[in-house]
């Protein structure tokens, strides 16, 4: 566990760079777990600048405070680089918060932005409370007394606004679900302290199979509860949606279209988009983020193989993939080469372009013939399809006319109706304070079932506590009080 | 007048009530006694008589020779403070009333804890142990709890012995009745007895157990009595009330004693002690004369379909379910009437019967706890296997008590109200011997550092079960009387039984309770452990052909590299023990130490993640709340936070955050309107809460 918290510092919205920061003891062990120095490694591109750096002795330990260094941030388990980013060292106590800080500047999409906190989550941080950073500044002597009541009504705002989302979700689903883990980790608990406080007790024997069951039970609900966070990032956030697609296709016109401006440049030089570019805007009230991303094409051109990169996880991170083709932008088999290549486990919409073309009539004859019978879409990728019933695809559009693109509208709302209401089991997790304590404890957990035949029975108990705390954050349970109260509701022990 | 020392100084005569015996109000009194006619009309009896006598000036007053008061006398003795020591018949000092047993699970750590401390507990129930177990001694260092079977008339002769040798240390036999309390200030002054004799010392620690209005129940019998037909305190429960302080009723209860000889022991099983008993005293360790002596053996029984049907037809004559009884039970220590309505469905419940001394046949019967008639629990009695003939000795029953709200308490175990007065042991909620004997240390140390005007002495959760028992008592009060268990210890991994004395025997010995002697005992098995642990860390084992078909024997991997003998320990197929035969330079050790190298290599990772967890929680506790500070002063402080605040008045953050309805919003705001106080107070810095009590 590293003492350290970090939230993105700047505020939402479109803007060209966002700050992530990180503050706390162990700040800088985090900036050396997402952060590399030097170029970004992208596959052959690394030739082009290899020898110019010795990574393995730049750290940002070694960094003196106020020091800057160039370099990128990584995922600290996979490596796999997620933006080039300037990072900015603050040594205690000449920072905002008085305390090792690292503040960490990234382009402003606000995907690279989400990554890169989550980056410092999964390197050991935890998300900052409501007000930590001023807070702590405070508490540091870095703000004047002048302002202390103003922090106090910063933090009372942010309780009561975090408290109201709280109230919202403990009606729901979340308090029952989380509920329903602790009392399958109670009951085990409970059986756990019998046997360790009363062992002369005939009741006191495990039942070690049925523990086991137990524990790959709390398991798997902890994980399928962990999965519906992407419900509420949906719900807060909105809807990301990747536009994919040949050069030229026209997915900067549907993008342009979509939100009525000239966001984009739009040309018919193939491959003018060269980086990915984000547009929020709304549909019937519904928050969405479009990306319009560089296309598939492989390149030798090493900028438009970052762009092809960087789509590569824009499709990663989507909610829904809009993939458009349009007539004379690429052969039939390289469609076919690029569809196929999209997950299997993401919604996916197919739109014919450029409808109002002459030769558009033959080319949608041929997609239908020559490539829509090769085609296997999994149930995932069409649920869009699946709920409206309609159409099968492609769905014909033209960005140069105005209505054609109604049908698209729809199948993003149904999709978000689909998701964004919880159904009976569902259950919608909004706060980043209450996925970080579910991941935390499903980790945990898996450590747990993982070694659970060679573990003392005294550590056995106490992971499982540490597991059990992080799920009653949540809900405010009192582990304790709650497994002394099943034991003896359960048991009967004593004198 | 003021201070007078020594037995029976006569006061001027006449009478006056109990305010004008108070010091700051000796004027008043002399006024009073000489116009005579103001005598209280309860008091003309004594017309002819002084109204008190002085009997002396102390230190430190204990009320009650239970386990809480005698540890507290012995504490405040050993740190050269002069104490008066009170009990209402001295032939029952430190009496087993209930359980004839010492220490168990969580209070056997607890007992280990008082000894590295240098109490008493541990020391004197060695020699008075007639059979000893480690419990869980295959579950994990973490929960082995030492407990024993105590010869109660032999514990209760060595803990008087003891005493009596102690310089400094006065015992007698008198009931206490009042305190006297300076009216104004709410400071104590002393106590005065029911042979109408004042005692004066600023400090009194009231440890009066289960006996302040106690009655006992035994079916649709009652009667005010203490425990074992000991006489009840009548007078001191109401004489505390008239000052202010706030009681709550607990009850609890306990089982028939038998005769042995009457018990068919050749149907029942037989459950032995260890075959090598262990000690709870550091200084009986490795012993070899403690390990050979004759133990006495338990038999276990168990209720049958024929108990549950006497106890079901006769439920309407328990007092538990007439209604008799107010007082609220343990749930850990139900009666057998108890266990038949809550768990209607088990067709047995466990009888453990139990010896309770070398020179007596009594046997307790563990199981059996009831306060049902003589005749219901006579029957029940001889339903079970075995005791189809017992002959009881002493009937079961239930008592009922008067006892503080421990939240009225501080963690030094003063009154949150009166100034120089502490509770100690059942008074304050709890039950067990153990759990008494912990806070009658506590309460004794911290009386006497007081006195001194010194630091006091907390111990907190991550140092001590001692802690986690005071800390759980004053922050969050019980419904309950409150029995130790280890689940309560959020820290179970570092406070086990065996490291008792390296978590605490040097904090001891800086106050003033461990002799040199102990302490430079403790300091010569402390080298050789660390000696041994640096040894192990640093001795190599080579992949040799017999290295690898021992592992192989072992059911584990052979080696790939030479890798260290701590390495080899962490397996969990292997143990310091088994690896003897490759450690050919290793040094003749005691047992004990063996064990704890053992415990320390194989659980390193583990104890290592604990000690980063109690590294977090001790942040929260240095931040120092100053005493009796204003909440209100708090812009945006809930209302209930206040009150709650306000009321257990927690001395540090991390305390504040373990109070019910406290939540984490607002302890961020108690941080904050903390130093905006601090810097009100000292404008010109801006130094952290923390810096500031360095400073201090």
């Amino acid at each position: 566990m590293f003492d350290a918290y970090a939230a993105i510092s700047t505020p939402p919205g479109q803007s060209g760079l966002a700050v992530i920061r990180v503050a706390g003891p162990d700040a800088h062990t985090i900036g050396d777990r997402v952060f590399r120095f030097g170029t970004m490694n992208i596959g052959n591109v690394n030739e082009i600048n290899s020898g110019t750096v010795d990574r393995a002795i730049r750290s940002v330990q070694n960094l003196a405070g106020y020091q800057a260094a160039f370099g990128y941030v990584v995922d600290p388990d996979t490596e796999e680089p997620i933006d080039e980013a300037v990072l900015l060292c603050f040594r205690a106590p000449h920072s905002f918060t008085g305390e090792d800080t690292v503040e960490i500047s990234v382009h402003g999409g606000g995907q690279v932005r989400r990554r890169t906190l989550a980056a410092c989550l999964q390197a050991g941080a935890r998300s900052a409370e409501p007000g930590e950073f001023t807070k702590n500044a405070f508490l540091n002597g870095k703000l004047d007394l002048a302002q202390a009541e103003a922090v106090m009504e910063l933090i009372e705002a942010d309780t009561s606004r975090s408290a109201a989302v709280a109230l919202h979700q403990l009606q729901g689903g979340l308090s029952k679900a989380v509920r329903s883990i602790l009392d399958v980790l109670y009951s085990i608990m409970s059986e756990l302290e019998l046997t360790i406080e009363y062992p002369e007790y005939e009741d006191s024997e495990l039942d070690f199979p049925s523990i086991k069951r137990r524990v790959d039970q709390a398991k798997s609900e902890l994980e399928i509860l962990r999965s519906g966070y992407r419900q509420g990032r949906i719900l807060r956030h909105g809807m990301t949606v990747a536009l994919v697609g040949p050069p030229n296709a026209g997915k900067s016109s549907l993008l342009n279209r979509l939100s009525g401006e000239e966001r984009s440049i739009v040309t018919d030089v193939p491959g003018t988009t060269r980086d990915t570019i984000e547009l929020d805007i709304e549909l019937d009230g519904i928050p969405v983020r479009l990306i319009d991303t560089a296309g598939l094409r492989e390149s030798m051109d090493p900028i438009e193989r970052l762009g092809v990169k960087r789509t590569k996880d824009t499709i990663k991170q989507a909610d829904l993939i809009v993939g458009m083709v349009a007539p004379e932008t690429e052969t039939i088999d390289d469609t076919r080469l690029w569809l196929e290549a999209l997950p299997q486990d993401k919604p996916f919409i197919w739109v014919a372009n450029k409808s109002d073309r002459k030769e558009f009539a033959d080319y949608f004859q041929q997609l239908k013939a020559d490539l829509l019978p090769h085609l296997h879409f999994s149930d995932a990728q069409m649920i869009c399809h699946d709920i409206l019933g309609e159409t099968y695809p492609p769905l014909v559009i033209s960005t140069r006319k105005a209505g054609s693109l109604n049908l698209l509208k729809k199948y993003i709302v149904a999709l978000y109706d689909a998701w964004g209401s919880p159904s009976e089991e569902g259950v919608i997790l909004t706060s980043e304070r209450h996925y970080d304590a579910l991941v935390k404890a499903s980790n945990q957990l898996e450590f747990i079932a993982e070694d659970i035949d060679g573990l003392p029975l005294d550590i056995f108990a106490q992971s499982l506590k540490s597991v059990a705390e992080q799920l009653a954050l949540i809900i405010g349970d009192k582990v304790t009080d709650a497994v002394i109260d099943e034991v003896f509701s359960r048991f009967c022990v004593g004198k | 007048m003021p201070n007078t020392t020594g037995l029976a100084n006569e006061c001027l005569g006449g009478t006056m009530d109990i305010n004008s015996v108070s010091n700051s109000n000796i004027e008043s009194e002399t006024e009073r006694v000489e116009a005579g006619k103001k005598m209280p009309a309860e008091q003309s009896l004594s017309h002819s008589v002084p109204s008190y006598f002085e009997g002396g000036q102390y230190d430190v007053i204990v009320i009650g020779t239970g386990h809480a008061g005698c540890e507290a006398a012995a504490a405040i003795a050993r740190l050269g403070a002069s104490v008066i020591l009170f009990g209402m018949n001295l032939d029952t000092m430190a009496n087993l009333p209930c359980n004839p047993n010492i220490g168990g699970t969580a209070k056997g750590q607890l007992v280990r804890e008082i000894d590295a401390l240098g109490g008493i507990m541990g020391v004197l129930a060695d020699e008075a142990t007639i059979q000893f177990r480690m419990l869980n001694s295959s579950k994990g260092p973490a929960v082995q709890s030492p407990r024993a079977q105590i010869d109660r008339r032999r514990y209760q002769a060595l803990v008087k012995a003891y005493l009596e040798k102690i310089p400094n240390l006065h015992i007698r036999q008198e009931e206490v009745t009042e305190l006297i309390v300076e009216p104004s200030k709410k400071v104590v002054e002393g106590v005065r007895t029911r042979l109408n004799v004042v005692y004066r010392a600023s400090k009194v620690i009231v440890a009066t157990g289960t006996y302040l209005d106690a009655r006992i129940i035994i079916g649709e019998t009652d009667f005010p009595s203490g425990p074992d037909n000991q006489f009840p305190a009548l007078d001191l429960g109401k004489n505390l009330r008239s000052h202010g302080i706030r009681m709550q009723r607990f009850k609890t209860g306990t089982p028939v004693r038998i005769n042995l000889n009457s018990v068919n022991t050749e149907i029942l099983e037989e459950q032995p002690g260890d075959p090598l008993p262990g000690t709870f005293s550091f200084l009986n360790e490795d012993d070899p004369a403690y390990q050979s002596k004759p133990m006495i053996p338990c038999w276990l029984s168990w209720t049958n379909p024929t108990t549950h049907s006497i106890l079901e037809n006769n439920l309407s004559r328990s007092p538990l379910y007439s209604g008799d009884i107010e007082g609220i039970g343990p749930r850990y220590c139900p009666s057998v009437e108890d266990k038949i309505v809550r768990f209607p469905n088990r067709e047995r419940h466990q009888i453990f019967i139990e010896p309770t001394g070398e020179d007596t046949s009594e046997m307790y019967v563990q199981g059996l706890s009831s306060s049902m008639p003589v005749d219901v629990q006579t029957e029940v009695l001889h339903s079970v296997k075995g005791l189809e003939n017992a002959v009881i000795q002493r009937m079961g029953y239930a008592i009922e008590y008067d006892c503080f709200f421990p939240t009225d308490l501080s963690l030094t175990l003063e009154h949150h109200d009166i100034k120089g007065l502490y509770g100690a042991g059942q008074i304050n909620g709890t039950s067990g011997y153990e759990e008494a004997a912990a806070q009658g240390l506590i309460a004794g140390v911290n009386a006497v550092r007081s006195l001194r005007g010194e630091a006091p002495f907390i111990l907190d959760r991550s140092q001590a079960y001692i802690g986690v028992l005071i800390d759980d008592l004053v922050t969050k009060g019980t419904s309950e009387p409150y029995r130790m268990m280890t689940a309560r210890a959020e820290y179970r991994l570092v406070l086990r039984q065996d490291n008792a004395d390296e978590r605490l025997t040097e904090i001891g010995y800086e106050l003033g309770l461990v002799d040199p002697v102990r302490y430079h005992r403790f300091k010569e098995k402390i080298n050789a452990q660390q000696a041994e642990l640096k040894r192990v860390r640093g001795v190599r084992i080579r992949p040799t052909e017999s290295v690898g078909a021992f592992l192989i024997d072992h059911g584990t991997t052979p080696l790939k590299g030479s890798v260290t003998l701590a390495e080899l320990i962490k397996r969990p197929q292997l143990d310091y023990e088994v690896l003897a035969p490759f450690d050919p330079e290793r040094p003749e050790l005691s047992e004990i130490i063996r064990r704890n190298v053992n415990i320390q290599i194989k659980y390193e990772g583990y104890i290592e993640m604990e000690a980063d967890r109690v590294r977090q929680f001790k942040k929260m506790e240095r931040k120092r709340i100053p005493k009796d500070f204003d909440y209100q002063t708090i812009p945006g402080l809930r209302l209930e936070a206040i009150q709650k605040l306000a009321a257990i008045k927690p001395e540090s953050v991390g305390q504040a955050s373990r109070i019910s309805g406290v939540s984490p919003a607002d302890i961020a705001v108690l941080l904050v309107g903390l130093e905006a106080f601090n810097r009100r107070s000292r404008p010109t810095d801006s130094l952290d809460i923390e810096e500031q009590i360095s400073n201090e």
